[in-house]
Formats: structure tokens, sequence, C-alpha cells
């Protein structure tokens, strides 16, 4: 798949793509903190409701990323 | 705590940029990883550049926060703190590992880009109202869509890793010809695409245009979209 690049062993490719894709559930956590640590999202009024608006917005990208990583352990 | 969400915000993202790029570094190996950072802080900065200087946006809420003339963050580059460049580079590379290398590893590019580019928005949905409500950065004197961010932001978000994705799976990872610019491509370089094997110089040139070419496409259409009412 790499043209003319050098291909890591096949444990360290999967680890490298779990590390990757373990980065979108770590920046979207740090933005939580974010939120929690500061001001509430305008337009929403409340800490609650900001953090229930968060937690909606996140569900879709802990499911793609949980079903990748699924899909990794498993071999593909 | 308030003076401190700029500070957490820029080192937090630093250190998640780090763990991305080893897990690039582990997948890929060195040179896809090198110039998939790199390519991200040339691929951001010209159209982050533009914003700041055509009044979109502003990273100055945090001017003078923790000591007197302190710019709001500690690593810039020109008038773009490297945190934003960072973030953007975290989810442009776990949007391409989840889509091309894991859940559509056998799709066609063009349509694992449009999922990498929804993944992106759907991101930002959460980064940008939590961003601008504590001040990261500040919208100015845009229509507001949804929660006070303009609409054409998140066309912006999409159109910028949907290029992008397309970009490095065509010239980094692999070393494709790409539709639409095969034809320039084929008058001003003298090398084939479609190879099995590249030297670097080639695959660095072919990068650099093709990020060229595609930033001013991409600015101008997302430019375009910011005159929509």
């Amino acid at each position: 798949m790499t043209a003319g690049l050098e291909e890591p062993n096949r444990a360290n490719q999967d680890s490298g793509r779990v590390f990757v894709m373990l980065g979108a559930i770590f920046a979207a956590s740090l933005f939580i903190i974010l939120l929690l640590t500061g001001q509430p999202i305008k337009h929403l009024g409340n800490i609650e409701v900001s953090l229930l608006y968060s937690i909606l917005v996140c569900i879709p990208v802990l499911c793609v990323v949980g079903l990748s990583i699924r899909k990794v352990k498993m071999g593909k | 705590m308030l003076i401190y969400t700029p500070l957490i915000a820029e080192l937090g993202t630093f250190v998640l940029a780090a763990f991305v790029f080893y897990g690039l570094f582990r997948r890929f190996g060195t040179k896809v990883a090198v110039m998939f950072i790199l390519g991200s802080v040339a691929w951001t900065t010209p159209l982050e550049t533009l914003g700041i200087l055509t009044g979109s946006y502003s990273y100055r809420g945090y001017f003078g926060s923790l000591f007197p003339h302190y710019p709001g963050y500690l690593v810039w580059i020109g008038v773009v703190p490297l945190w934003v460049e960072m973030g953007w580079f975290i989810v442009s590379a776990s949007s391409f590992v989840i889509f091309h290398d894991v859940l559509l590893s056998k799709s066609r590019a063009l349509v694992v880009a449009i999922f990498s580019g929804l993944f992106a928005v759907n991101m930002d949905l959460l980064i940008d109202p939590v961003a601008s409500s504590n001040n990261l950065w500040i919208w100015q004197g845009q229509p507001l869509g949804i929660l006070g961010i303009p609409l054409y932001n998140y066309f912006g978000w999409f159109m910028m890793i949907f290029a992008y994705d397309l970009i490095i799976w065509h010239t980094v990872v692999n070393f494709k010809s790409m539709r639409g610019l095969s034809i320039i491509e084929r008058f001003l370089f003298s090398f084939k695409w479609d190879l099995n094997s590249v030297a670097d110089s080639l695959r660095i040139r072919g990068f650099i245009f093709r990020l060229a070419i595609l930033e001013v496409v991409v600015i101008i259409l997302i430019k375009t979209a910011s005159l929509i009412p």
C-alpha cells in the first residue's frame, strides 16, 4: 500500500492505527475538559445543556472509533 | 481557572499531536508521518492566515492574559497559533486512518475522502462551539449559523479534510495520478505517476505541487461560500 516506502511490521501497524484513532477520542475529551473548566457554550445557556450537547455530538465519533478499533483487534 | 484555558488547550493539543504522530510513525513509517504533519501545517497556514487578515476571526482573545504583551499562545506560525494547526493534524490523521486504513479500505478514494470530511465536520461540531465560547478564537462580524459558528466554517472543514485526504492518499501513501490534475501534471512534470517505487524528491515535488494547486481551489470555494448570506 505504501508505494516505495518502508513498511513497518504488522504488530506495529496495528498499534499505530489504534494510537492515531484514539487521537480523535482524546481530542474530543480535551474539549469537553475545556468546557467543564471554562464557559458553557454560547446560545445553550448552562453547563449541563452544553455537556449534553457535547456528549450527543461525540456519540458518532465514539461509535466510529470503537468500530474501527474492534476491526483492527479482530485482524480486519 | 479561566486564564489557564489557552494553556490547557495548547499544551494538551501538542501532547495529543505527538501521540498521533507516533501512531502514524508506527503505522506508515517515518517519511509518511513527517510528510503528513508538515503537510498539515503547510495546508492550513494559508487559509488560517487569510481568515485572520480578512477579519473573519481572531486568536487574540487571551492577549495579555498571563503577563503584559503575552500573545495569547506560546507558539505561532506567523499570525496562526501552532496548536490550531496541530488540532487540525489530529483530526485529519485520525479520519484518514479510520476510513482509508480500517473501515473503508476497499472503497474508492473519493468515497473514503467524503466520509473523512463528514467525520471532521462531526468533530468540529464539538470543537468550534466550545473553543469560541471560551474565546480560544473569536468569530467576528459573520452571520451566525450553528451555535454562533458561521455555516461556511463547516463547509470549510469538510473541503479541507476531503482535499487533504485525497492528496495524502494519492501522493504520500501511494503515488497515483489524480483525476482533474493529470493533464496539467503531465504537462508540468517529466516524471510518471502510478509508480510502485518513487524517489523521495519526486514524491516531495508532487506533494508540494498538489498542496499548492488544491489550496487555491479550496480557498476560492470556501471564500465563495462565506459570501452566501
